[in-house]
């Protein structure tokens, strides 16, 4: 339920961005606030907390890190960055604009299978 | 939607216009989705049916904004809550004591005004984490070391004045703060220490200023908004070794700590260090019914899984000789007094690669590990962090009484982490697990954390730090004189802050109009 009208809530955003920018331009902006935000856990390498909890999860059946998966939704990936879950805490608009959020979702996704 | 006491739906509604007024219309967040981002999910009060929840969240970008804020919270007297980055999890996280206080979030406040490599100090704003300020110090190159706690994302000033943990050298934070800029309740603007000096160039340099003494009053404060802070810094060692040194039987923390003493009050160990049970250990998915150990060292039944005995973990700086020397001689101490003693060691060299260290050591050098952070939530029980006469006989005491105390709930204390970072000091936990959704276990687990705080008080042990959920029940142990402490803060807040508004019934510091009824 909560995920639902978090989405319906944003949608209008979500349109408005990515008329703005072309996809290129909207990854590689996602792969800077990916790298200043969210790497330092979910990044590879030692000691990153996202990774290790995601690595014990899913026991090699996807990818750790999070830039190497292929699978996230846009939809999921708002819910797990905007919500509590037993991993992570939520992540405010605060720290990571809407704006931004959009643009690490096209850069999370940018090898899903159309 | 709730909104503060007190106020009617259409004064309320004026007052969000004002604040969007101050802040902009983007940085009013009202709605439920949002709202839901500023409460601990982790909270052993969700389950009760008290957690307090906030009728908005106020994000200012600068020092007029804060100003304006407070102003219209000062016309409506509407209660606000302060957080810079808001992850004080396990103390209370983003959470209000007040039901329907606004959330003053400071986390677009992110500047850091000046890294001073020379003099060794940052100036920052209240949304710099302990991260922001690690990679800019690397992204400059300076050879300059940070302190602080586990989680690194948390805010540098909220961590410091809260009196927070860090494990290298500077962690104790509040030692290593130096000048504040606070904006009061009323909105006057105040710097201190020779930050008061209106041409000095030396307000990160000497804490103090001249007269009395006030950065404390805005530690674990009702009484202001620190927009600004001075952190000291560690200038890179050309070595530094972290250690740990396991001790193979539960009662050999009594020598554990009589050897650690008087190496920690002279300094032989520089860093803040922390001693810890080697049994249970924290668990996916928090610590509830069923789960493992919680941090705070109780657990249900017989002892939890693990070995017995006690690990510390220690770190030294300097020059190799110097690092390589307190380290034989540590461990010589520890040989002499306890049978079977295990060394773990690794030094390091400058230049430092991270990315080679182990997290132990990461700590010890105040480099952001983030290994931790999926533990943020820690399974909704509630902690007690007391200080307790730094002896073994003592801690030993402590550890057999809330034990015994302990068993009259169904469980074991089998003791909590230890914290050392104040020399002379002894912090030791003792937490209480909890539930997210089961009313009933957190019923029960609340009465006994009440009741561990009147042993508490009973016993002496009064608390470091205390979480939102028993901040009154924590200052209650400050009883000598007939609490004449806490009358002087009440009286202090109600000059400073004469409407009350911010951060109501903050460590048990009520402001006048929220006294009545409070115990
Ligand atoms: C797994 C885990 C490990 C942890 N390890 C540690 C540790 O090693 N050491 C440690 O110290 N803590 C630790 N903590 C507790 C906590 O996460 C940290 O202390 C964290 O730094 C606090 O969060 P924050 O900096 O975002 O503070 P915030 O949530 O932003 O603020 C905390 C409080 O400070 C006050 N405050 C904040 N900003 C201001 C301001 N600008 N002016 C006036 N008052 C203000 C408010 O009362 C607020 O409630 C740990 C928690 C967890 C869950």
């Amino acid at each position: 339920m909560r995920i639902l009208s978090w989405l319906s809530g944003f949608a209008a955003v979500v349109v408005v961005v990515s008329a703005a920018l072309g996809q290129d331009d909207l990854v590689a902006q996602g792969r800077e606030v990916y790298l200043a935000r969210c790497e330092y856990c979910h990044g590879s390498g030692p000691q990153k907390g996202g990774t290790m909890t995601l690595q014990l999860r899913y026991q090699g059946a996807v990818p750790g890190v999070l830039a190497e998966r292929t699978n996230l939704t846009p939809e999921y990936i708002r819910a797990v960055v905007r919500t509590a879950t037993p991993g992570m805490t939520p992540i405010r608009i605060t720290e990571v604009s809407e704006q931004d959020l959009e643009a690490v979702i096209a850069y999370l996704t940018r090898h899903n299978e159309p | 939607m709730t909104i503060p006491p007190g106020l009617s739906q259409s004064q309320f509604d004026d007052a969000l216009d004002e604040f969007r007024g101050v802040v902009g219309n983007d940085w009013v967040f009202t709605i439920e989705e949002h709202i839901e981002m500023y409460r601990d999910t982790s909270s052993p009060l969700a389950a009760l049916g008290e957690q307090a929840i906030p009728s908005a969240a106020v994000a200012p970008e600068n020092v007029e904004g804060v100003q304006g804020v407070l102003r219209v919270c000062n016309d409506y007297r509407i209660p606000i809550w302060i957080i810079s980055t808001g992850k004080n999890y396990s103390y209370g996280g983003p959470d209000a004591i007040v039901n329907g206080s606004v959330i003053l979030d400071l986390k677009r406040m992110n500047r850091i005004l000046e890294i001073n490599e020379e003099q060794a100090y940052a100036l920052v704003e209240p949304g710099v984490s302990q991260y922001d300020l690690w990679i800019e110090i690397q992204r400059r190159g300076m050879k300059l070391w940070i302190d602080g706690p586990s989680p690194a994302y948390s805010s540098i000033i909220a961590n410091t004045i809260e009196r927070g943990v860090g494990y290298g050298p500077l962690g104790e934070r509040l030692n290593a703060q130096c000048g504040m800029e606070v904006v009061l309740a009323t909105g006057e603007v105040v710097r201190t220490g020779m930050g008061a000096v209106a041409n000095s160039e030396t307000w990160q340099q000497y804490k103090y200023g001249l007269g009395p003494y006030v950065d404390g009053l805005f530690s674990q404060t009702s009484l202001g908004v620190v927009t600004k802070m001075g952190i000291w810094l560690y200038p890179e060692p050309p070595a530094f070794r972290s250690a740990e040194v396991y001790v193979p039987n539960h009662e050999d923390i009594v020598p554990m700590l009589d050897v650690l003493r008087p190496l920690r009050i002279s300094n032989v160990i520089p860093n803040s260090a922390s001693a810890s049970t080697n049994r249970g250990g924290p668990v996916e998915g928090g610590f509830g019914p069923g789960g493992g150990m919680p941090p705070g060292g109780m657990a249900p039944g017989g002892p939890p899984p693990g070995p017995p005995g006690w690990r510390c973990r220690l770190g030294y700086y300097g020059y190799e000789r110097v690092v390589d020397t307190n380290w034989e001689q540590t461990q010589d101490e520890f040989a002499s007094a306890i049978d079977n003693c295990q060394f773990v060691s690794e030094r390091y060299t400058a230049p430092y690669n991270p990315d080679e260290m182990l997290s132990e050591a990461k700590l010890a050098a105040g480099i952001p590990s983030f290994q931790e952070i999926p533990l943020w939530n820690h399974g909704n029980g509630w902690a007690a962090s007391m200080i307790v006469p730094f002896s073994g006989r003592k801690y030993w005491e402590f550890l057999e009484t809330v034990d015994a105390f302990s068993r009259q709930f169904g469980r074991r204390y089998f003791g909590g982490p230890l914290h050392m970072h104040s020399p002379h000091g002894l912090i030791a936990l003792a937490g209480v697990p909890g539930s997210a959704t089961d009313r009933d276990f957190n019923e029960r687990s609340r009465e006994q954390i009440v009741q561990l705080h009147q042993l508490a008080r009973e016993n002496g042990w009064g608390e470091y730090r205390a979480p939102l959920s028993m901040m009154s029940e924590a200052m209650a142990a400050y009883d000598w004189n007939d609490a004449a402490l806490l009358r002087f803060n009440e009286r202090i807040k109600d000059a400073l802050d004469p409407n009350g508004i911010i951060a109501p019934g903050k460590n048990g510091i009520w402001p006048a109009r929220m006294r009545e009824g409070q115990a």
